[in-house]
């Protein structure tokens, strides 16, 4: 018996929350508005003013989503932040609807009589929130359509928007329209004077180009591995001033930043660096679908070749495979392959090898450490001798010297976000009599 | 409440039938729980609301996202102009709730405790052509208040329309240690006239015999202010060859308007004292040429209005038959619906 009576008080909450919603309902502040305050044009006449005494329509709200998006405790989101969390370069369906766009304007408190006149003006519009909180919009589509299927293509905050305008025809009653000039209440004429034909029995029209908007604040999440460059630079066989690690560390960072961290084999590169070898792992093609991304691996420099030809290539491409799936994070992996079998060093010639990485999260505007190094295969870290790596006893080719250890070059480098990029390639000790020109190992 | 008392006197038909008023009564109830946290899909009918093809989403947000008013101003506070002139920047301000110190502290009957915005506002400035379905995004290079905006409408319409988008980001209590987050928006659409400046940019093709001739001018640079208007002008064809060759002359910088005059030492229709000619006037205009105001043929020099010689408007002109003036020029008067006029006069050489 308690549980009918709980049942039926909760009936009773639910009714009276029903009624409730609809006295809500009665009491909008739009509908009240629409209701009481006349339109009045500063450039129409008395005539005219007196005529339109049709009430003007408020605003409609808007809904506003985006479809499919993200969970809200996406990397830590939560509801209360009230935004949408969607990946870089994914397509998502936004779709919006608002009174406005119905067949008829009374819903909107538009008078028995009134009509629209012609479709709805649309525009899709997306503001970036600086990081200071600056707001700035950066692409606008007028499809006068209520979905839009697009993509956000930088990591960060942004505003998404929907704004509709729409004319409405509402006929008053009895009044002789002869206004001139246009503003929003009177009807567009046709005569370039922008006077409007009056006439003796002419029912006053008002046309009035009624709006709606709704914005939704985005979040979209880096789900791009960071580019990685490391630079070699060897200290022997060079008459010139060899820099030291800080030096070339700067100029690495200057040669990143000039190519946004993206590795061209036609790039220019910077006088000091001609002399290096360098590795580079970054994004390319840019911007393709997160299930579709790649990395470029590239190489320069004599160093990547067992007979020390110094070329300028892409070795070859790397997959950006999901690292957590659910945070949807990436990591590129960059080993050893046909194109790209390691890095060659000789034998007594001593190296500094530093390691850089730009992200598309700041859109690759600043560089971050990474961290490099030269590993035993058993997983124990190279040392330095006097600040740089020195190998004296050659070991390669395996065959020959297979009780040498194996070395591998190592360089990790991570966004914010977690995405990844590792490189783990084989360091290969040649003897120190190679010959170049000859094109093999002596 | 349901006395006990009443349930004990009741019949084992009378359970059943109160059993199931109360299920019926529930499933009513929870429906109508149901349908107040989720909007039912819309009906759509794409033939008559195209623009809505794929949406499924009521027309009206589930959470509380506040409207409040806008409007637009004209310079120095004056109201929204009822007509601007194209290529001319007109200085409009937003006036908006919006920008208050403080947002909504209610919406729809529901008090938003605390309320307090968090972020910058966000506004969009649109020029439309309302009958083109058109809108273009403004956007100005110069530094300007938060609710100002530059715009300069670049073609005249009797339909156009300055619409402003606003959105504000706020947060409202909901708990004593929690708060939502939602947005304030306001939008307003004006229409406004957007008057023709720019004469036309009417020209004529010229066909004698075998040869051929166009001449038309090209506003350039575009969108210029302030007046005078200049355009280019075109003479290209074998009428403009000496020795019959295809030429291409352009002569820069002619004002546009009533007195666009060829020199006759840059470019001249060479006809022969005979020659059987058909002219076809080349109408254009940015907004729509006056038809009737159209008039063409032979002047008697050039420069003001044209000294009209032989016919007007002739689908076909025998020189022959014209007692040629001394200075004989074609030429094409032509207005736009605006009042714009724009008169062009090509040299004519008798071979």
């Amino acid at each position: 018996m308690r549980s009918l009576t709980v049942a039926v008080s909760t009936f009773s909450i639910l009714l009276l929350l029903a009624c409730d919603g609809n006295a809500v309902e009665a009491t909008d502040p739009v509908v009240q508005a629409s209701e009481s305050q006349v339109v009045q044009s500063p450039e129409t006449t008395d005539a005219a003013t007196q005529s339109s005494e049709i009430p003007e329509i408020q605003p409609p709200e808007m809904n506003l989503q985006v479809d499919d998006a993200l969970p809200e405790t996406f990397r830590g989101g939560n509801s209360a932040v009230g935004v949408v969390h969607v990946l870089e370069d994914q397509p998502y369906k936004r779709q919006e609807n608002s009174l406005l766009y119905e067949e008829t304007p009374q819903a909107m408190g538009a008078s028995e009589s009134a009509t629209f006149d012609g479709p709805p003006t649309i525009n899709w519009t997306t503001d970036q929130v600086g990081p200071r909180g600056s707001v700035q919009t950066i692409a606008n589509d007028n499809s006068n359509k209520a979905t839009n299927i697009s993509e956000l293509q930088d990591p960060g905050e942004y505003r998404v928007s929907n704004g509709g305008a729409r004319q409405v025809n509402s006929t008053g009653g009895g009044a002789v329209s002869t206004a001139t000039g246009s503003a929003d209440q009177i009807a567009i004429s046709d005569n370039a004077s922008g006077t409007i034909a009056s006439g003796e029995a002419v029912i006053a029209t008002s046309s009035q180009r009624v709006t709606s908007t709704q914005t939704m604040g985005v979040i979209c999440h880096d789900v791009t591995s960071p580019n990685v460059w490391a630079v070699f630079q060897e200290a022997a066989g060079d008459t010139r001033e060899a820099l030291d690690e800080s030096e070339l560390k700067q100029k690495l960072s200057e040669q990143l930043l000039a190519g946004k961290g993206l590795f061209d084999p036609a790039m220019p590169v910077a006088e000091t660096l001609k002399r290096t070898s360098i590795l580079a792992v970054s994004e390319f093609p840019l911007n393709k679908k997160p299930a579709e991304k790649t990395a470029a691996v590239g190489v320069k420099g004599p160093l990547f070749s067992e007979v020390g030809k110094d070329e300028v290539k892409t070795a070859g491409t790397a997959d950006m495979k999901i690292l957590d799936v659910e945070t949807q994070t990436r990591l590129t992996e960059v080993v050893a392959t046909d194109s790209l079998k390691g890095v060659f060093v000789r034998r007594n010639v001593p190296f500094i090898v530093t390691a850089l990485a730009t992200d598309n999260g700041d859109k690759c505007t600043s560089t971050a450490d990474v961290n490099c190094r030269i590993e035993i295969k058993d997983g124990m870290e190279v040392e330095k001798v006097d600040g740089s790596y020195l190998f004296r006893i050659p070991n390669y080719p395996r065959a020959e010297y297979a009780d040498q250890p194996e070395y591998l070059f190592v360089m990790e480098g991570a966004d914010k976000d977690g995405n990844k990029t590792v490189v783990r390639l084989p360091l290969y000790v040649l003897n120190t009599q190679m010959s170049v020109e000859g094109g093999r190992n002596e | 409440m349901i006395a006990e008392g009443a349930i004990r006197k009741m019949r084992p038909v009378s359970y059943i039938l109160a059993a199931m008023g109360l299920f019926f009564t529930l499933l009513t109830a929870l429906s109508a729980q149901e349908s107040d946290l989720v909007s039912p899909a819309p009906t759509i009918d794409t033939g008559k609301t195209p623009w809505l093809e794929g949406v499924t989403i009521p027309n009206k947000p589930l959470d509380i996202s506040p409207v409040v008013s806008a409007d637009i101003a004209g310079e120095n506070g004056n109201p929204f102009p009822a007509t601007l002139t194209e290529d001319l920047p007109v200085l409009l301000t937003a006036i908006s709730d919006i920008f208050a110190e403080k947002p909504p502290s209610s919406w729809k009957g529901t008090e938003l405790q605390d309320a307090e915005w968090t972020g910058m506002p966000s506004v969009r400035w649109f020029f439309e052509d309302v009958r083109k379905n058109q809108s273009t995004l403004a956007s100005v290079a110069e530094e300007l208040p938060e609710t100002q905006m530059k715009v300069t409408p670049l073609d005249p319409t009797l339909s156009g329309a300055v619409t402003i988008t606003i959105a504000r980001p706020m947060k409202y209590r909901t708990g004593p240690d929690s708060f939502k987050r939602t947005f304030v928006n306001a939008s307003r659409s004006l229409c406004t006239v957007v008057s023709d400046i720019t004469p036309p940019v009417c020209g004529l093709e010229i066909v004698a015999g075998g040869d051929s001739g166009m001449v038309y001018p090209v506003e350039s640079p575009l969108h210029k202010h302030p007046l005078p208007k200049l355009a280019n002008l075109i003479c290209r064809g074998t009428l403009f060859g000496i020795t019959g060759s295809d030429e291409h002359v352009t002569i820069e910088g002619i004002e546009l308007g009533k007195r666009m005059i060829v020199p006759a030492e840059r470019a001249a229709l060479l006809l022969d004292k005979n020659a059987v000619i058909t002219l076809k006037p080349l109408l254009q205009d940015n907004q729509q040429v006056d038809e009737k105001s159209v008039k063409f043929g032979i002047s008697n020099g050039a420069g003001g209005a044209p000294a009209l010689v032989g016919p007007a408007n002739p689908a076909e002109l025998n020189l022959a038959e014209i007692k040629l003036p001394e200075r004989p020029y074609l030429f094409i008067e032509a207005a736009d619906i605006a009042g714009n006029i724009q008169i062009l006069y090509i040299p004519l050489k008798i071979k």
